[in-house]
C-alpha cells in the first residue's frame, strides 16, 4: 500500500469488511477497507518495536535522556510544591 | 498520551499567568516558585534555541519531565487564521518518539536528532547557568 495515499473516511465507521470512498486514491486496484487500514496500524507497531537505532542515534539519545533526567531532577529539588529532597 | 498533552497545554496557556507577564517572576526567589513557574521561565530561554522568531509567532520549547519535552508554535497565517502546532518528544531507551496529534507517531533520525540533542544539552546549561546559578554537569564531553 502505497503510504501517500489520500484516503476519504466518510461520516460515521464503515462496518468490518465494508468498503471505504476513496476520494484520491491513485493506482489502487480496488477499494480500501478498514482491514487495510487496521493492518497499517499493525505494521506501524511493528516497525516501531523493531527500530534499531545505530550507534549515533543511540550517542544522542543518551544525551538527550541524562539532560533531561539531570534537569528535571535539579527543578524538582528546587520547586516549592513538589516533595522532593531539595537542593542545599 | 492525551493526559501529556493536556499538561503540556496547561503549562503554555496557563489560567493564572501568561508567558508575556513572567519577567517579574525573576525577581521572586527561586525556593518560593512553583514547578510550573520554574518550567515557564525556562521556556524563555528554550525559545532562543532555534535561532529569531519571526514576527507574530510566538514559539515555545521547555522540558515537562525526565521523558518529555514540547516544541509549541503559534502563527498567524497568510489567511488571517490561526495556526499552532505542538510536538512532543519522548525519550525512550531506543530512541526518540516524536508525538503529534493526528500524525503517526515516529522516531527521528539524523539531522533531526542532532538539532534536538543540541537544543536540549543548549537548554540545560543554559538553564542551570541563567535561571539556577550552578553549574551544569558535563554530560557530552566531546562538545
Amino acid at each position: 500500500m502505497n503510504p501517500n495515499q489520500v484516503f476519504h473516511i466518510p461520516g460515521s465507521s464503515p462496518a468490518e469488511g465494508e468498503s471505504i470512498d476513496v476520494i484520491k486514491n491513485p493506482g489502487a486496484d480496488a477499494p480500501i477497507t478498514s482491514i487495510d487500514l487496521a493492518r497499517v496500524a499493525v505494521d506501524t507497531i511493528l516497525n516501531n518495536h523493531e527500530y534499531a537505532p545505530g550507534p549515533e542515534t543511540l550517542h544522542h539519545v543518551h544525551i538527550i535522556d541524562m539532560a533531561s533526567r539531570l534537569h528535571d531532577a535539579h527543578r524538582k529539588s528546587i520547586a516549592s510544591d513538589v516533595d522532593y529532597p531539595k537542593a542545599a | 498520551m492525551h493526559e501529556l498533552f493536556s499538561k503540556a497545554m496547561k503549562l503554555l496557556v496557563g489560567s493564572d499567568a501568561s508567558f508575556q507577564s513572567l519577567n517579574p517572576l525573576k525577581s521572586r526567589p527561586l525556593e518560593k516558585m512553583t514547578e510550573r513557574e520554574l518550567i515557564q521561565l525556562e521556556s524563555q530561554i528554550g525559545a532562543q534555541l532555534f535561532g529569531p522568531v519571526p514576527k507574530g509567532t510566538r514559539r515555545e520549547f521547555f522540558n515537562v519531565d525526565a521523558k518529555n519535552w514540547i516544541w509549541h508554535e503559534e502563527w498567524i497565517d497568510v489567511s488571517g487564521t490561526f495556526q499552532s502546532m505542538t510536538t512532543r518528544y519522548e525519550v525512550q531507551p531506543q530512541g526518540i518518539l516524536k508525538v503529534r496529534v493526528g500524525v503517526p507517531n515516529e522516531f527521528i533520525e539524523g539531522q533531526e536528532l542532532k538539532n534536538l540533542s543540541l537544543a536540549v544539552q543548549t537548554y540545560y546549561e543554559r538553564s542551570m547557568r541563567e535561571i539556577y546559578k550552578t553549574e551544569p554537569h558535563i554530560i557530552n564531553p566531546a562538545r
